[in-house]
């Protein structure tokens, strides 16, 4: 059936067939540029103009323009031709792209207002997303967007970013291309015009992971200029752009050194105080992260920020900056440290303690989880029959190869096995061992898309299900907005409910879901002390 | 109950001398109990609480270089917490009361002294209900149930363990007392529990579980063979057949919590989510 996502194939696709590639090489980019004027759904989308200020515009084709839009309209007078403080590792081609598309940017931003485009974007950015080769379409929707629509861009949809892409790429043809779509289709599909359309996003099929979804409006935020944006904090962008990084494990523990990076390089303003003026400061190198809060931060991550600007308020102004500054970067260690070293250390006790108990030791666990291989491995050491089923998802990194290669170095049987055989495989097993990158109020886990697969059918065979959930990835937040993907991490994620599992490992004891507020509450006290 | 009282008596036995002496002797005293045949998830756990509650003297007071007075205070708190745990069933039976209508019928299993004083209380305001008890082999002690309620006039029946399933669907609410609360929120009792839960819960009948908050233990059992041997087995048994326990019959079973509807505790009534925050609570 079908060819989709290459399930028929031997090797499992890593990305999807349909015609939505973006490229990420800045002569692409400089050569779609040169394309604009020549302006086809097809090619246009693919643009991503690069950065927003101050990230990377090398992996910026991910980043999304999303945010370009507002921006576009209000700060592109303001903002820096070039790129001046640019870190090093951005190479020459970067910046040649960048200038080519901020003058591009300009042009257009005085031809167009900033609701209509952004709508009609949005609706383009639909349906040339939807299917490139269906130019009608996309005229269609541009043609109630056009009409109907007074509010700002407010609706979330899925391939937004492709449409803004595209819609900074297409010059001025762009709009003409609009209103010969308007003219000829305006009749037929007149009923549509006062309806205010929503488009609902639906998780994408494709796992194309440069589709982000969302433009949302923030009505606050700080122009990020290549000069006020630290270095580090590009490549965190990077890193996680290239998948160096995955999880959000690793993300955090990246994050820490960023932060560490930063408090130490830091300078504060002269006339500010310490803690306002790096508060003050740290506001860009958010944006630039988040492009100005379009994109939420992965949960556990927004804890940490949260966490640090709590004690940067908390600072006491008097002493001297270089204390200050050790004193934050100590308690950055600090945070790096419990939250890791000892929260990882804690939870293989609690784990290990509960399958001594077991006669079987017949562990499935789904994809890479950093603390799920570090059970497995300290386990193996003090267990014989230990036996462990890897699930993993082909479409989306195969990562459970990687965690499989380090069991089998540590001479553990494994079996390995897709998605697709998790009816067979939760038959063997005893016990389902999940990671998690944030656990919500209700007792919900966030964990990577497919887990939640596991959580049923081992409850369909009656096995305990155990998520291994560090402290700090528990958010005060009832629901995610799941569709949307967050702001540096690019796997897809999805909630498992909280009666699909029979207990939470932490690393202050082992927990229902349903006591998820008092984990909360105790870890916000353990804080504020 | 008693064994608590035992424990305030070897309190207030004058052989240590520093509080580290006493809190070990305590634990002694403890560990002896739990190596009698009696001892069971009730006790260890109560044990474990007294211990703590007691210990719990303030820092004034045990810094106090007279040993006597500090001595007198772990006999006064002990004195304190006995007072407490014998208080606590006749607040779970008042607790329950506005659960019994006229013309119910409950559903217990076993014999548990809790659930004996709840139900008997009820009848003495008034309300006119039907018992029906599990026999509970192998020890035979819903009888014992059985002949106490009809005592004080409550129309009891005596049925088959093997009869649940029958008689569930005429039933109108499900009782049980607890030996041991878990973190969970799951209850460990006397081996049929489980059976009895399940079968409540295929027929949506509501399950009510009645236990002291001294019953409560900091364990998280994940199934039945999760739980630790020391409250499925005898201690005798435990010691004299410690590799083949294959063959023997476990005195209690672990019921999940997802088959309770509510836990009426001396500290209020919880669900069997809340039940761990609250176990969390008393102990620290």
């Amino acid at each position: 059936m079908g060819k989709k996502k290459g399930h028929n194939k031997p090797q499992p696709a890593n990305s999807p067939i349909a015609p939505q590639a973006v490229p990420e090489t800045p002569e692409k980019l400089n050569a779609i540029a040169e394309q604009l004027k020549s302006f086809s759904p097809k090619k246009g989308q693919a643009t991503p103009p690069s950065t927003p200020e101050g990230s990377n515009s090398a992996p910026a084709a991910a980043l999304p323009l999303a945010t370009s839009t507002p921006k576009a309209q209000e700060k592109a007078d303001k903002r820096p031709a070039k790129a001046k403080g640019k870190p090093e590792d951005l190479n020459d081609g970067d910046g040649k792209s960048r200038a080519d598309i901020e003058n591009e940017r300009k042009a257009k931003k005085l031809e167009k207002q900033m609701k209509k485009e952004a709508a009609t974007a949005k609706k383009k950015a639909d349906a040339a997303a939807g299917n490139a080769e269906k130019p009608p379409k996309a005229p269609a929707k541009e043609a109630p967007a056009n009409k109907g629509q007074k509010d700002a861009p407010k609706t979330p949809q899925q391939p937004s970013k492709p449409a803004l892409k595209k819609h900074f790429a297409s010059s001025d043809s762009s709009d003409s291309f609009n209103m010969t779509a308007n003219g000829s289709k305006n009749v037929s599909f007149k009923e549509k015009s006062n309806l205010k359309v929503r488009f609902d996003i639906q998780p994408s099929n494709q796992y194309d992971l440069t589709e982000r979804p969302a433009i949302r409006v923030s009505s606050y935020f700080v122009h990020a200029t290549p000069h006020n944006v630290h270095p580090a904090f590009r490549r965190l962008a990077a890193k996680c752009e290239f998948k160096k990084l995955n999880g959000v494990n690793e993300l955090l523990l990246a994050f820490h050194k960023t932060l560490i990076e930063f408090v130490e390089d830091y300078n504060p303003r002269p006339d500010l105080p310490f803690s306002e003026s790096i508060s003050l400061d740290l506001q860009p190198q958010l944006c630039c992260l988040s492009d100005n809060g379009v994109h939420p931060f992965p949960q556990a991550v927004g804890n940490l920020i949260r966490l640090f600007k709590k004690q940067i308020h908390e600072l006491d102004n008097t002493k001297e900056i270089c204390d200050l500054k050790t004193y934050l970067k100590e308690w950055i260690e600090n945070s790096a440290y419990y939250n890791f070293d000892l929260a990882e250390k804690a939870i293989v006790e609690f784990t290990i303690s509960k399958l001594k108990s077991m006669a079987h030791r017949r562990i499935l666990t789904y994809s890479r989880c950093p603390i799920v291989e570090k059970i497995i491995l300290t386990a193996a050491e003090q267990f014989n029959d230990l036996h462990v089923y890897i699930v993993d998802d082909p479409n989306n990194g195969s990562r459970g190869k990687t965690m499989l290669e380090s069991l089998s170095e540590a001479s553990i049987p494994c079996t390995y096995g897709h998605i697709n055989s998790i009816g067979y495989l939760v038959h063997q097993a005893s016990v389902v061992l999940l990671g998690c990158s944030a656990i919500l109020n209700t007792g919900r886990v966030v964990a990577l898309r497919g887990s939640s697969l596991l959580a049923l059918s081992a409850q369909a065979v009656n096995i305990p299900v155990l998520v291994a959930a560090k402290t700090c990835t528990f958010v005060d937040k009832v629901r995610l907005d799941e569709h949307l993907s967050t702001a540096l991490l690019r796997e897809p994620i999805e909630t498992i409910p909280e009666d699909l599992v029979t207990a939470l490992v932490t690393d202050l004891r082992i927990v229902p879901p349903s006591s998820a507020p008092a984990v909360l509450k105790a870890k916000q006290l353990g804080y504020d002390n | 109950m008693e064994a608590i009282k035992s424990k305030v008596n070897d309190a207030g036995k004058p052989q240590a001398s520093t509080v580290q002496g006493l809190t070990k002797d305590l634990s002694n005293a403890v560990d002896e109990m739990m190596r009698t045949d009696r001892s069971s998830a009730t006790v260890q756990s109560a044990c474990e609480l007294f211990l703590r509650f007691s210990s719990l003297i303030s820092q004034e007071k045990l810094i106090d270089a007279n040993f006597e007075a500090v001595k007198c205070e772990y006999v006064k708190r002990g004195n304190v917490f006995i007072k407490r745990i014998e208080k606590s069933r006749s607040i779970i039976a008042k607790c329950f009361r506005p659960f019994i209508r006229s013309n119910l019928k409950v559903l217990t299993h076993s014999y548990s002294k809790v659930v004996l004083e709840s139900l008997l209380e009820s009848k003495a305001h008034g309300c006119v209900f039907h018992v029906f008890v599990t026999e509970s082999q192998p020890d035979n002690s819903g009888r014992r149930m059985a002949e106490k309620l009809r005592q004080s006039g409550i129309q009891t029946t005596l049925i088959l363990d093997s009869a649940v399933g029958y008689i569930m669907e005429s039933i109108d609410i499900v009782v049980f007392g607890a030996e041991g609360v878990m973190e969970t929120g799951g209850i460990i009792n006397k081996i049929g529990t489980l059976g009895i839960a399940i079968c409540a819960k295929a027929m949506n009948k509501p399950v009510y579980v009645m236990a002291e908050s001294i019953k409560f233990i900091k364990e998280y059992p994940l199934n039945q063979s999760d739980t630790p041997n020391k409250f499925k087995y005898r201690y005798s048994t435990l010691e004299s057949k410690k590799d083949a326990l294959d063959d023997e019959h476990p005195l209690t079973d672990y019921t999940p919590p997802q088959y309770l509807n509510l836990l009426i505790t001396d500290l209020g009534i919880f669900t069997p989510a809340a039940v761990g925050d609250e176990l969390i609570k008393l102990y620290t």
